[in-house]
């Protein structure tokens, strides 16, 4: 399929790299004429230089027999033109991103009248995965739900105290209801069997029923705890968001921002939450309002320098977890090591929430992790397969593959070499991306 | 550098020549030429060892990066050229491996110069060789591996960049593999065309394939020894002169062309130019030889324009030795040579876009002297020309003149006269073909340069193919350095 994206941001590129990987034909749009050549020489794409709401350069991007349209440009109302636009050219599917919310009122301009099929907003997406972080234990730096909830997925921080630290892992006894699904080490993937042992340092990929939360309890030591207030630094749409939601479910939250106009606008979209005007880099504020009896603190303003810092700077004075945004990906590997719980990056989530919708149909669902070197896949087994009714330690799989969980009907199975796979069940496997083609051949 | 990747392209590439030697085979046992025979078979048998060494022995570790597309596009010219040697060699057609290297490269190259004293009497199975390597050379024998080569992914690019002529190169498709696919396409229906316009005006269809190999890749080998003269016919060199013309275009061009956008043509900048300085040459030559040579202006026409064509395209087909032609003919055709077709084509030496930009840049040099202060980018049509490649153009033109300068000291140091090592220079680097004086000229061939010319020559092909920075970038140390 031609698939056209526009804007080469971090997320039109990620999003390039998945399609191609699955062959799909891409063709970039973008503005800026630096970039060309850039993206010629790392990417096997058509880029084409224009401003993606103008017909002529869609024209030229060949929209005519385009299969599909990704706007994701810094620009709502140049995503939704495009949009528009291609809906005017018959595009099946179009995929918008956009950002400011005051679009997105009941009875402003319809989706299905500007012609976009899905809408993503990052903001939205990124409040939520702040508050599933917040939600898990402290050492816990990627969550995941899978199969409606019944499945979840914790990437796991080790350090030296960690229980299982140079353990074996079939020395850990988590029991028949988790699995150490994958090890993330100086930027490898690997899927471990049981006499890998596990070193502090790695992020250990937990897979667990959802009723049996302890053993992800267990796995993150002493350190679980239940977060009854945030404090949220800058009030940006995603520090709003977060709010909202962290109020719906009873967590009480403070607000710190500079500017005092916006706390006038955000105290009357948050009555609930108690909004401070001041400087949040300031350590004199920040203990006034009990940093040290803090059980999470995020921090989502505009600068990536700030949130690090000040996420540190929170951490040291005592808050419980500390989750900062950053917009740079290139920090995130060194950043999980100095001492910040865990990163959220708005792009890598647009770019997995995008993705997630190209795959609906094929898979239910799918999610990235570290910066998209492991997939993590769903899907209903099928009919007739020859991988259905065998034990799983005979299926030919790919390397670097692991089948997490099977959820059957109400009964949710952490499979070993025994079980098998039967027609209808919902199947969660890990894998890198580059196999994942295998295992869509394999299974579906 | 990643040297497994590059081995294991390369032994893909050796793999394909291989392959490519059963035509001539076949043509070998249509005519029944024995020792072209087992020339070919034995030909085929060594390349096959040494790609599927090469293949097997090396295997691809990853993708091939900006410098491994340098490196497989120029020892991929190196090889190919090297293994196409052999056929010459073991059917005796020539004893001498620097003289058969000259000739296989001048063939790849779409050069045409020729070191054989006749040409006819050499086994036609060969001959049909010396033609096809031109062809596989004109639209590239590194395209032809994009085409081919199961996916590469940003890689193809890479090699794409390296072997395609121009300034600028771009895709028609999203997939550079298949944007390849296309310009073959495109490439071998209008061949086919030109055989078949050929066969049905009377020629045999050994000689109509032969000469479109020839023409198509502005190569210029014929298997006559008197060229497209040997017919002596008007109809054959109108069809040979119109696609020799058709394959100065760019290849870009012609596929919007070939689907319907006519207007393309029209608005297309470096066509224009091209086409105009066809013109205006034709037009004068026309006048000088009406004056001095023939009494029929249309026989004045017929050759001049013939002449214009096969010079500026770089084919370099004679059909009448301009020797004998006044100075101010003979010196447009000179310049011609250093003009060359359009970027995007199978033709060689500078093209017109990059004249055209140095026009432009020249011209703007006296508006700023005017305006010092005026913002004034290059425009051609209504596409910007960024600094960069603006700045790229005037540094090949430089390099492009400063190689043919020390070629020429070189070729005289080794005793040619001036003339002789000039257009021996020229005519290479621009992979034209065909110079003047006693040596090089139109009736003469290079068997009687001394054999470090010859190994000048070849290098000077191989820099003109490439167009100087793909190859050159090699000897550069800092590029070998991790």
């Amino acid at each position: 399929m031609k698939v056209i994206i526009i804007g080469a941001g971090k997320v039109g590129i990620q999003i390039a790299q998945t399609l191609l990987s699955e062959n799909h034909d891409v063709i970039i749009v973008d503005k800026r004429e630096e970039i060309k050549q850039d993206l010629d020489s790392h990417l096997d794409i058509m880029t084409i230089i224009g401003n993606g709401a103008n017909v002529r350069v869609l024209e030229q991007a060949g929209i005519r027999n385009a299969g599909m349209l990704i706007a994701v440009t810094q620009s709502d109302e140049v995503n939704m033109i495009a949009c528009i636009t291609a809906k005017q050219f018959e595009v099946k599917k179009t995929i918008a991103r956009i950002r400011n919310s005051e679009y997105m009122y009941e009875d402003s301009l319809s989706k299905e009248k500007m012609g976009i099929d899905f809408i993503i907003n990052p903001e939205n997406s990124t409040a939520l995965e702040i508050i599933g972080l917040l939600k898990a234990p402290v050492n816990v730096c990627e969550t995941q739900d899978f199969a409606g909830g019944k499945v979840s997925l914790f990437g796991v921080k080790v350090d030296e105290d960690n229980l299982f630290a140079n353990k074996k892992i079939k020395d850990t006894n988590l029991g028949q209801h988790s699995l150490i699904a994958a090890l993330f080490r100086e930027d490898n993937l690997i899927i471990p069997n049981g006499e890998d042992e596990i070193y502090a340092g790695d992020i250990a990929y937990l897979i667990t029923k959802k009723e049996d939360v302890t053993s992800i309890g267990q796995f993150c030591g002493r350190k679980n705890i239940a977060t009854q207030n945030v404090i949220i630094l800058g009030g940006s749409n995603i520090g709003v968001q977060t709010a909202t939601l962290l109020n719906e479910t009873g967590i009480k939250t403070k607000l710190i921002e500079i500017d005092k106009e916006k706390c006038e606008k955000i105290s009357e979209l948050l009555p609930q939450t108690l909004i401070i005007n001041g400087d949040g880099t300031n350590i004199e504020l920040l203990r006034e309002e009990g940093i040290d009896q803090t059980d999470g603190f995020v921090s989502v303003t505009g600068f990536d320098e700030d949130n690090l810092l000040t996420a540190l700077l929170a951490k040291h004075l005592g808050a419980k977890k500390v989750i900062a945004k950053i917009s740079k990906t290139n920090y995130i590997p060194i950043l999980e090591n100095i001492g910040i719980d865990a990163v959220v990056n708005p792009q890598l989530i647009t770019a997995a929430a995008i993705l997630r919708l190209l795959k609906h149909g094929e898979l239910i669902d799918l999610a990235l992790l570290q910066e998209g070197e492991i997939e993590v896949v769903e899907f209903i087994a099928q009919k007739n397969r020859e991988t259905n009714n065998k034990p799983l330690k005979t299926l030919n799989l790919p390397d670097n593959t692991i089948i997490g969980a099977i959820v059957r009907d109400k009964e949710t199975i952490i499979p070993h070499g025994e079980d098998v796979i039967i027609s209808g069940d919902k199947v969660i496997i890990f894998t890198k991306p580059a196999e994942t083609r295998k295992i869509e051949h394999l299974f579906l | 550098m990643k040297y497994n990747t590059v081995f294991h392209t390369l032994g893909m590439i050796v793999l394909s020549l291989s392959a490519s030697m059963l035509f001539p085979l076949f043509c070998a046992f249509y005519y029944q030429e024995e020792t072209a025979i087992y020339a070919f078979l034995s030909s085929i048998i060594i390349t096959l060892l040494f790609g599927i060494f090469f293949y097997y022995h090396f295997q691809a570790e990853n993708e091939i990066g900006r410098k491994e597309g340098y490196v497989v596009a120029t020892l991929g010219w190196l090889t190919t050229a090297a293994f196409g040697t052999l056929p010459f060699l073991f059917s005796g057609v020539l004893t001498n491996f620097i003289d058969a290297y000259f000739e296989s490269m001048s063939g790849l190259t779409t050069t045409g110069a020729t070191v054989l004293q006749t040409i006819e009497g050499n086994p036609l199975s060969v001959l049909f060789w010396r033609n096809q390597l031109q062809w596989m050379g004109g639209m590239g024998i590194i395209v032809l591996m994009v085409a081919i080569l199961p996916a590469l992914g940003a890689g193809g690019m890479q090699l794409f960049k390296s072997e395609v002529p121009g300034p600028e190169k771009y895709k028609l498709t999203p997939r550079i593999k298949e944007t390849a696919k296309l310009l073959y396409q495109i490439y071998i229906i209008i061949s086919a065309l030109q055989v078949a316009c050929l066969y049905f005006t009377g020629m045999s269809f050994y000689d109509a394939l032969t000469h479109m190999f020839g023409t198509m890749a502005t190569g210029g080998f014929s298997p006559k020894n008197l060229g497209v003269g040997h017919y002596n016919n008007l109809t054959y060199e109108i069809i040979i002169m119109i696609f020799m013309l058709i394959a100065g275009v760019n290849f870009t061009l012609l596929y919007k062309v070939l689907h319907g956008d006519l207007k393309s043509l029209f608005k297309d900048r470096e066509f224009l130019f091209y086409i105009s300085v066809i013109l205006i040459s034709i037009f004068i030559i026309t006048a000088q030889l009406h004056i001095y040579i023939y009494k029929s202006i249309l026989t004045a026409l017929r050759y001049s324009s013939f002449q214009v064509v096969s010079v500026i395209t770089t084919t370099a087909f004679v059909t009448v030795d301009f020797d004998q032609w006044p100075a101010l003919s003979k010196s447009i055709l000179i310049i011609l040579m250093f003009v060359g077709g359009c970027a995007g084509s199978t033709a060689g030496a500078i093209k017109n876009i990059r004249i055209l930009v140095l026009l432009k840049k020249a011209g703007r040099e006296f508006q700023r002297i005017l305006h010092p202060h005026a913002f004034t980018p290059i425009y051609i049509g209504d596409k910007k020309i960024s600094e960069e490649v603006v700045s790229s153009i005037s540094s090949f033109f430089f390099l492009y003149m400063l190689i043919f300068v020390f070629g020429t000291l070189f070729m005289a140091y080794l005793g040619l006269d001036m003339v002789n090592a000039m257009f021996s220079v020229a005519t290479t680097l621009g992979n034209t073909g065909l110079g003047l004086g006693s040596l090089v000229g139109p009736a003469q061939n290079y068997t009687f340069l001394p054999p470090l010319g010859k190994i000048l020559l070849c290098l000077c092909m191989l820099l003109g193919r490439l167009e100087i920075y793909a190859a050159l970038i090699l000897v550069v140390p800092e590029f070998w350095k991790k």
